[in-house]
């Protein structure tokens, strides 16, 4: 059974500021899935819990020229459904359709994934591969920082407490991008990853030339982390099996993973480039599906 | 033989009650004035009790009672008592209940036994079998000598084995000396919990007479009664046990294990009824596990494959108590030689204590880890002596009239049959040509064969009630766990009684109304209950003729057949319903009332002599190993059991599709972890059980029937041991893809794969 | 503190009074006698207490009851009506889906809600997977599960 707590539905941002200012102990919860958990263990003890799920503009899910911008109350299933993610932002698309159960999304949010922190986030990893920038607002000052900046350790980020994060916007991406995350358990499903890997490219729209990559990692360090180095090794090469390996073994050396009775650090040493080469061939796959419909489109 | 029931795919009785919700947990019960009840547990792995302070708990608001193993000082256990209610002065795990509270709510419980203060005194501790059984080791039960067992359990003084056995036939020396290979090879199996989706409840209630209700959805409830009575020392008659729909049990709730507790505080309380629900994570620390097991085997093969002797030690982990630790050893020694013949053959067998949470009675009970031993090294045979493992097994297997392990003559063995067709349907090849390389997979063939015994001698009672209107009430005790018990039961007294099944009824079971049943496990129920229905319906059917006989006016018995719901004059046209026959002998209203009992006939005491009846399997399985990560996906299971007779074929299939599921969880995803005594992984997100995306390969079942001598219409029981050659035929397959045999019961990706790893270094290393 | 809500469940409105922390599942089996939603893990692990809300299934020992305020909620109870079985329970029992029947509510609602969402139309055995993998079942395997929800989805498309 959870503590007593006492529950508070804003229904709008400057209300939810105003109460967290009149309010002590007091924590915001959005999807509540990983919140409710650590409070029934009694990992978490508070009084006051402000939801937001009241608040309707957190859920909006808006495409423009400019990219997705997605609220961070926006559930999982709202995402798995909705048509733009899974035909733009497939590597985000793979990051939710295997996180958790069907109810599990229909009540967990985005922000909430996010805000959670954990090493295994599934939608960090495709997000921090889109370049995914935070909209956060507070009662003093609204910001935007990129993702990549977030995660501070294990279960904490960046946010104060009356901070809200309002928005991730992912830049709009080129025709010729692609990417896909794969995510190793020993499950096939309601499964925390052993190893998580997001692979996002562009290419050059001809050949399979890298212009851009970003690889990202879940369960592979204290957060969920991007490998700069395995990025430089790909740009300006083919896409090759051999050079995604590659670049996944360099990833391997940058992951820091941890030993933990699910599973030992070197074992997911082991896998990373495995699981990176793996996205990365599912990313091209979609490249060449991709540019297959687009020649048919032309001849017709 | 022409059935008109036997053999029938009916849908399952209860299976309305259950798609509706109305169908009743033991959780669901709602009672007025209930005392919800919360147990605090131990967090020392083994320390003396030095105090227990309860006055803040008890002073909490909605408090009704706190008890702990001081007020009730009471020991249970089935085969050897060693278990308090409540720990008494000492704690031997960490999850041990130690005192427990009920109050007006589950809140207030909850609040309340956070309240409960104990000071311990640490006592050195024991984790493992190799520390349990090393010299000047710490002892957990000094006096268990002393302990109330069944005849047959032998506990060591002043160690820690609470049971040890030693089987021999034949001449094992000679067996030995005239093998021209000799085998030895060493196995060991990990801790594996049932994960039912219902945790575990109890209810109880205490009236001012003294006597005890139970709720409960335990497998046993007249055996429960019996450990109770036992253990209270309160005569049988005083306790009634009711039972509730039971969420699954694959062994577990079968011991003493909440309902003890929460008939304590009923005791106290009087005339409240009280409510235990184990929390999940209290399921997985303080409930039964698999025993862990090492098992050392050795055989001697002639050239041709025949085996010529077998010896093993096996030992079995049972934690801190015993409970069904020291039969679940026994039955594992007697499973251990294999269904093969070996005309020589020695077993040493111990169950031993360590600081852990109970090991007790899991779906296989023993058998699952010796085959594990036994059906590994046949294929480690097979390799060596370059004989294809179908055809060895096949040299070796047992059949009808064929002498045992242990000089015992076997009947209505369908093992022969079991292997063939797992291996047609599988696709068999010779050995070599089993294994497939495809990119980065390894593509491979396994097979496996077991047999398990049941429980006995056992007793099934039952009566058959023929109502004035020609409908049937049954009274068993038998329980519906979900392996659709009752359906096939009814088949058999739709079938031996000649009446259509839409008028016979079943009771639940309660120890105060439905009669003797020893428990609705070991496979056992189909085949005892079974017999002891058709002896009631025969008596009924012997009543019956007598009543006629003037209605019809008959001569004699002989003159009339009997069938359908008519008794007639044979070749006349002269016929009375069952109704008529009631109706006009009791005009005034009346019934008949058939009785059942069986027992069978076999020597000894419990677990004492052989089994009455052996339950044969075989499994193959095709694997495909991801080499790259280790990762070992499941093609295609196809699974032969022999069931004697398939009373009702659906049913059979359903224990085997979910039978192999469970075996292959147990094998690929789950274990029960510890650090130091506690539990790591207490949760089903920890504790991986097989989704439905994990099994979305094909399973074949396949029903062998080699009718039983003894079983009703020639059943057996098959449900119980459908998992026991999954494990071997996925590590034989295994084996066969990356050349290195697992050894440990536990086939994650990372032990996969760092096998794999070792397996290219050794090949890189040799030229 | 206590919080008054207003909550339609299988077709009744019910006026209640809730704390903070009681779980909608709570509600349902102690407060109104809905025990068919069962309670297998109370982390979300297991699904056995998977009901419809707003259309949606949601694991009830994770959702506040307070949250449910103005929500339609459907139970394994206010499948049948009139006692007469939906088509999904009949498949259920007669394709073998059930055995110890502990999961089989919670299973139920995660396959009415995937058939409402799509009314059936073009849904093949991974989709039934995929909707039903939050739904743990430890007797049956799944393969008979996955059947009666196919077999219910294929009679919704003819």
């Amino acid at each position: 059974m959870f503590p007593e707590f006492n529950y508070y539905k804003p229904s709008t941002i400057n209300e939810a500021f105003e109460l967290m200012a009149t309010l002590s102990d007091a924590r915001f919860i959005a999807g509540g899935t990983d919140l409710l958990l650590k409070l029934r263990k009694q990992q978490v003890l508070v009084k006051n819990i402000l939801s937001l799920k009241d608040i309707s503009e957190l859920r909006e899910i808006s495409e423009s020229d400019q990219g997705l911008s997605i609220g961070a109350m926006a559930t999982l299933a709202d995402l798995e459904f909705h048509p733009s993610v899974r035909a733009n932002y497939a590597v985000l698309h793979d990051g939710i359709v295997n996180l958790g159960s069907m109810q599990i999304r229909n009540m967990a949010t985005i922000g909430g994934n996010l805000c959670s922190g954990l090493p295994s986030a599934d939608t960090a990893a495709p997000l921090l591969s889109l370049d995914a920038k935070l909209e956060i607002t507070g009662p003093e000052e609204d910001y935007s920082l990129p993702l990549s900046d977030f995660f501070v350790k294990p279960g904490k980020n960046v946010l104060k407490r009356n901070e809200i994060l309002k928005r991730i916007i992912i830049p709009a991406q080129s025709a010729c991008s692609t990417g896909a995350y794969v995510k190793l358990g020993r499950r096939k499903a309601m499964e925390i990853a052993i190893v998580g890997a997001a692979v996002s490219f562009v290419t050059d729209g001809l050949t399979d030339h890298c212009v851009q990559a970003r690889v990202a990692l879940t369960s592979s360090a204290p957060v969920p982390m991007r490998c700069p180095e395995a990025e430089r090794y790909l740009i300006e090469r083919r896409l090759t099996e051999e050079a995604i390996l590659e670049a996944g073994k360099i990833a391997a050396v940058e992951a820091q993973p941890r030993t933990s009775f699910r599973t030992s650090s070197e074992y997911r040493k082991n896998i990373i480039p495995v699981v990176v080469k793996r996205a990365g061939l599912m990313a091209l796959e979609r490249l060449k599906l991709c540019k297959s419909q687009a020649v048919r489109g032309w001849n017709r | 033989m022409n059935y008109k029931m036997i053999g029938k795919e009916l849908t399952r009785l209860d299976s309305v009650t259950k798609v509706t919700g109305e169908a009743k947990f033991c959780a669901d019960l709602l009672m007025h004035g209930t005392g919800y009840i919360k147990v605090f547990h131990s967090i020392k792995p083994h320390a003396n009790i030095k105090n227990i302070d309860v006055s803040e708990a008890e002073n909490c608001p909605g408090v009704m009672a706190v008890i702990t193993g001081q007020d009730f000082p009471f020991i249970g256990g089935e085969t050897l008592a060693d278990m308090p209610f409540l720990a008494i002065d000492r704690v031997r795990y960490i999850g041990e209940p130690v005192a427990a509270v009920a109050a007006a709510s589950l809140e207030q419980a909850e609040q309340a036994v956070r309240l409960i203060k104990v000071v311990y005194e640490d006592l050195p501790v024991v984790f493992d079998m190799d520390a349990a059984l090393a010299t000047d080791t710490p002892i957990l039960h000094e006096d268990v000598e002393t302990y109330r067992a069944l005849p047959v359990v032998h506990p060591v003084s002043g160690t820690n084995i609470c049971n040890k056995t030693q089987k021999q036939y034949g001449d094992i020396d000679k067996g030995f000396a005239e093998a021209d290979y000799v085998f030895e090879n060493s196995y060991s199996t990990p801790a594996v919990q049932h994960a039912q989706i219902e945790p575990y409840a109890a209810m109880a209630l205490v009236n001012g007479e003294g006597h005890i209700r139970i709720w409960s959805p335990n497998s046993g409830p007249h055996r429960l009664r019996k450990n109770l009575s036992d253990a209270l020392a309160i005569p049988l008659h005083m306790i009634q046990v009711t039972s509730t729909y039971v969420g699954g049990s694959f062994g577990g709730k079968s011991f003493l294990d909440l309902e003890p507790i929460a008939v304590l505080l009923a005791l106290r309380l009087r005339n409240v009824p009280v409510k235990l629900v184990y929390t999940r994570e209290e399921v997985f620390s303080c409930t039964a596990v698999r025993h862990p097991t090492t098992i050392k085997i050795k055989t001697g093969v002639k050239k041709n494959g025949q085996i010529c002797a077998r010896s093993l030690q096996i030992y079995y982990d049972t934690g801190a108590y015993a409970t069904f630790g020291p039969s679940v050893m026994l039955q594992g020694a007697d499973c251990s030689p294999g269904p093969y013949k070996v005309p020589n053959m020695y077993v040493e067998g111990f169950a031993v204590y360590t600081n852990k949470l109970p090991s007790g009675a899991f779906r296989g009970y023993g058998c699952t880890q010796v085959a594990w031993a036994y059906e590994n090294q046949m294929d480690e045979i097979a390799e060596a002596l370059h004989i294809d493992p179908v055809e060895l097994r096949l040299v070796n297997a047992l059949g009808g009239g064929d002498v045992d392990a242990f000089g015992n003559i076997v009947h209505g063995v369908g093992l022969k049959e079991c292997i063939v067709k797992a291996a047609e349907e599988i696709g068999w090849e010779k050995a070599s040509s089993n294994v497939q390389r495809s990119g980065t997979k390894i593509y491979a063939k396994g097979l496996a064969c077991s047999w398990e015994r049941t429980k006995t001698p056992s007793a099934s009672t039952a009566y058959i009630v023929l109502n004035f209107d020609g409908t049937v009430n049954v009274t068993v005790s038998a329980i519906d766990l979900g392996q659709g018990i009752v359906t096939s039961l009814a088949q058999v007294v739709s079938e031996s009684l000649g009446v259509n099944i839409k008028n016979i009824r079943f009771s639940t079971s309660d120890t105060l109304y439905s009669p003797f049943d020893t428990s609705s496990t070991a496979s056992r129920t189909t085949f005892h209950l079974g017999n002891a229905l058709i002896i009631a319906a025969e008596d009924i059917k012997l009543q019956l003729k007598k009543l006629a006989l003037p209605l019809l006016k008959a001569g004699s018995e002989d003159e009339l057949s009997i069938g359908d719901g008519y008794v007639g004059i044979i070749n006349s046209e002269r016929m009375l319903s069952f109704q008529e026959i009631v109706f006009e002998s009791y005009p005034a209203g009346g019934a008949i009332f058939g009785r059942g009992f069986y027992y069978p006939n076999v020597g000894g005491g419990l677990y004492a002599g052989p089994s009455i009846y052996y339950m044969y399997q075989a499994q193959a399985v095709e694997i495909a190993v991801d080499t790259e990560t280790g990762h070992i996906e499941i093609e295609k299971i196809a699974a032969a059991h022999d069931a004697g007779k398939a009373i009702n074929p659906m049913i059979c299939q359903q224990q085997i599709e979910g039978g192999v599921a469970q075996g292959v969880g147990t094998v690929l995803f789950e274990e029960v972890l510890w650090n130091d005594g506690e539990v790591l992984n207490p949760n089903l997100h920890d504790y991986k059980i097989p989704t439905a995306k994990d099994i979305d390969y094909d399973i074949v079942p396949m029903v062998v029937e080699q009718l039983d001598p003894n079983g009703p219409y020639g059943a057996k029981g098959m449900a119980e041991p459908v998992l026991i050659p999954t494990g071997p035929a996925i590590g034989n397959a295994l084996s066969r893809a990356i050349g290195r045999r697992i050894r440990h019961m536990s086939l994650k990706p990372e032990i996969v794969f760092d096998e794999i790893q070792l397996g290219l270094k050794r090949s890189s290393e040799t030229p | 503190m206590q919080y008054n809500i207003s909550v339609t469940v299988n077709g009744t409105k019910h006026h209640l009074k809730v704390a903070g922390n009681t779980t909608l599942l709570n509600v349902l089996r102690e407060c109104l006698g809905l025990t068919g939603t069962k309670e297998g893990c109370g982390s979300g692990d297991c699904g056995a207490c998977t009901v419809i809300l707003d259309g949606k299934a949601v694991k009830s020992c994770l959702y506040l009851a307070v949250d449910t305020d103005g929500k339609e909620v459907l139970t394994v109870e206010g499948l049948s009506r009139n006692g007469e079985l939906d088509p999904l329970q009949i498949a259920f029992v007669e394709e073998g889906a059930v055995q110890c029947g502990y999961c089989t509510p919670g299973m139920l609602m995660s396959a009415k809600a995937l058939l409402d969402r799509a009314d059936g139309a073009g849904l093949g055995e991974e989709d039934v997977r995929h909707a039903i993998v939050g739904n743990l079942c430890r007797c049956t395997g799944y393969k008979r599960i996955v059947k009666a929800v196919l077999r219910v989805a294929q009679h919704r498309e003819a």
